[in-house]
């Protein structure tokens, strides 16, 4: 007898993770879907390339209301400082280490830092619709990957020239 | 001097007048007729000769009567002449004389001048004779000989001419021949010498990545290897551009169309443009309608980062660049917006040149080759570019493309 599928379970597949946002009612909140979500390390890794190029974006499911991506970072490998101005979004390492960086806009529009941290294999970052602009860096000696959860497919990208010495992609 | 009588047939014109007057009017006619006439008889004695016959062959009037005709024809061709002159009397003819001959007149002191002749005959009391109106054809042969010589330089130019244009036309083969010789040799050297640099510049750019990371926090290293990978980057698209464009010109370069997100693309082509971006230099990029389109991605790729790496290189520090796609109606719009230094609107019309420079972009590093191969591919893809440009204030480029275009080697399949 098969058992009925909790809505705690963990989460194996991307399309459970799917099926999951689209279930809609509290249990589909995206921060909640994220926690249950498991997907074997390897089955994801599988989807990058992992160019040397920079950072890399895959999408898992774009529905009218959530973007799933899943993003790779290799070391030193990072995004710009950047906003999406119209989406909530969640984001949860899977694997390696990266750091998170948040700023303000001073009046001229130029970012300024305001907070650092490490976010290791599943912390869930969670970034509002207003106050967004960030960057991501992966920092560690290992790749990392991230599954991104945003509230509505992005349609906007604000990228902010970096400040100071900022971490440069691997490779040309 | 003997009088000869008029045809009797007499003209209306004759009836007018009696007698007396037609003779006057003849005697006038003949006294004042600007030919020379002469009358021979059948052995070629001369009869009668009117006033302008002495005159045009340097005789005193009346004085050529009793000659024989041949005292007015050149030496050399007396001979000639008596013969003809016989034959005629035979079968006389009202004709002109020595048809497409030149005829010469011999005058008393020996003098050879060109003449016309026009035969006519009659008889007189049973005996025929042969009237001869005789002008001087000086002048007339004078024009010819100008006319002639006229057309013979005429000739000689069009025969030196044509000539030259020969020479000209062969120098031009020559000269193209060497062009296609050059241009081929070329070629080779820029794909070759592109694809060369290009992998000492890839080491040369993993060894900056290498040196930063393990000089991680020493500001002075990751200031001069940023600065190498930045030029590294430049000299990169330097040669891409290179490459592209011997592509193009060799028409290798195909399409081939491909479904993906042009959302995903943008955010990835702004996200590679951080590097090149200036002190606080913003891309603000947005999207409108479908995300999912049929293009050549690679294409669209190079259009997309040619324009967007104009705008960066050509607008100052502090400054936002506005990039919007749309999909709408089977189109994909693009427009890449800047406040930077915009383009002098007499060179506005050069601006898909290739090799061009703005006078106010000298100084910024390029090749000169970028909006010509965007141009290029885009005709590729069945699409347009356009621009708007305000000197000091910026510049709009806006990119069409059909989604439902079929190119060419689409439509061979």
């Amino acid at each position: 007898m098969q058992a009925a599928h909790s809505l705690k379970d963990p989460i194996h597949g991307v399309e459970g993770l799917r099926a999951a946002l689209l279930r809609g009612g509290p249990e589909a909140h995206p921060a909640k879907v994220l926690a249950r979500t498991r997907i074997p390390l390897d089955r994801l890794s599988g989807r990058l390339s992992w160019g040397k190029r920079k950072y890399e974006r895959v999408c898992l499911a774009r529905e009218k209301d959530f973007e799933v991506l899943l993003i790779g970072y290799r070391p030193g490998q990072g995004t710009s400082i950047h906003d999406y101005d119209s989406a909530e979004a969640w984001v949860m390492p899977v694997s390696g280490e990266l750091q998170e960086e948040r700023f303000d806009l001073d009046p001229a529009g130029r970012p300024s830092p305001v907070t650092t941290r490490i976010i290791g294999p599943w912390t869930i970052s969670y970034l509002p619709q207003e106050r967004s602009v960030h960057r991501f860096t992966n920092v560690g000696p290992d790749p990392c990957m991230t599954l991104n959860i945003y509230a509505g497919p992005v349609k906007r990208w604000r990228v902010y020239s970096g400040y100071g010495p900022a971490w440069m992609p691997v490779g040309s | 001097m003997r009088k000869f009588a008029m045809n009797k047939a007499r003209s209306p014109m004759v009836d007018r007048f009696n007698e007396e007057g037609l003779a006057s009017i003849s005697e006038l006619l003949f006294r004042t007729a600007a030919e020379g006439l002469v009358v021979v008889d059948r052995e070629g004695t001369i009869r009668l000769h009117n006033p302008r016959m002495a005159e045009l062959f340097g005789y005193a009037e009346g004085e050529l009567v009793g000659k024989p005709i041949e005292a007015v024809v050149p030496d050399a061709a007396m001979d000639r002449h008596r013969r003809h002159r016989e034959r005629y009397m035979e079968q006389p003819a009202k004709r002109a004389m020595g048809a497409e001959l030149d005829l010469y007149g011999r005058r008393k002191d020996g003098s050879v001048f060109p003449v016309e002749v026009s035969l006519n005959h009659f008889r007189l009391d049973g005996t025929m004779f042969a009237m001869a109106l005789v002008s001087d054809a000086t002048q007339r042969k004078a024009y010819e000989q100008a006319l002639q010589r006229s057309n013979a330089e005429l000739e000689e130019r069009v025969r030196q001419r044509t000539e030259e244009l020969r020479q000209a036309e062969q120098g031009v083969r020559d000269a193209l021949e060497k062009e296609r010789e050059l241009n081929a040799l070329k070629s080779r050297f820029v794909s070759m010498a592109s694809h060369e640099f290009r992998t000492p510049l890839s080491t040369i750019m993993g060894s900056a990545d290498l040196i930063a990371r393990y000089s991680e926090g020493q500001e002075k290293v990751t200031k001069h290897t940023t600065r190498i990978r930045v030029k590294v980057r430049e000299l990169t698209a330097m040669l891409n551009d290179f490459l592209s464009l011997e592509k193009l010109e060799q028409g290798v370069v195909e399409v081939h169309p491909s479904h993906f997100d042009v959302v995903d693309l943008c955010i990835d082509l702004v996200e590679e443009l951080r590097l090149a971006v200036k002190t606080d230099q913003r891309i603000d990029y947005a999207h409108e309608g479908e995300r999912a389109v049929e293009m050549d991605r690679q294409l669209m790729t190079n259009v997309i980062t040619n324009l967007l790496n104009n705008a960066v290189k050509y607008s100052p520090p502090g400054t936002t660049i506005t990039l919007r796609t749309t999909v709408l109606a089977e189109r994909f719009t693009l427009t890449v917006a800047d406040e930077g230094i915009g383009i002098p609107l007499e060179d506005q019309v050069h601006l898909f040149e290739r090799f061009f420079r703005a006078t106010n972009a000298v100084t910024v590093q390029g090749t000169g080759l970028g909006l010509s191969i965007v141009k290029r591919h885009l005709e590729l893809l069945g699409g347009t570019i356009r621009f708007h440009s305000v000197p000091g204030q910026g510049s709009t480029f806006t990119v069409q493309v059909p989604l439902s275009f079929n190119t060419p080697n689409e439509t061979q399949r």
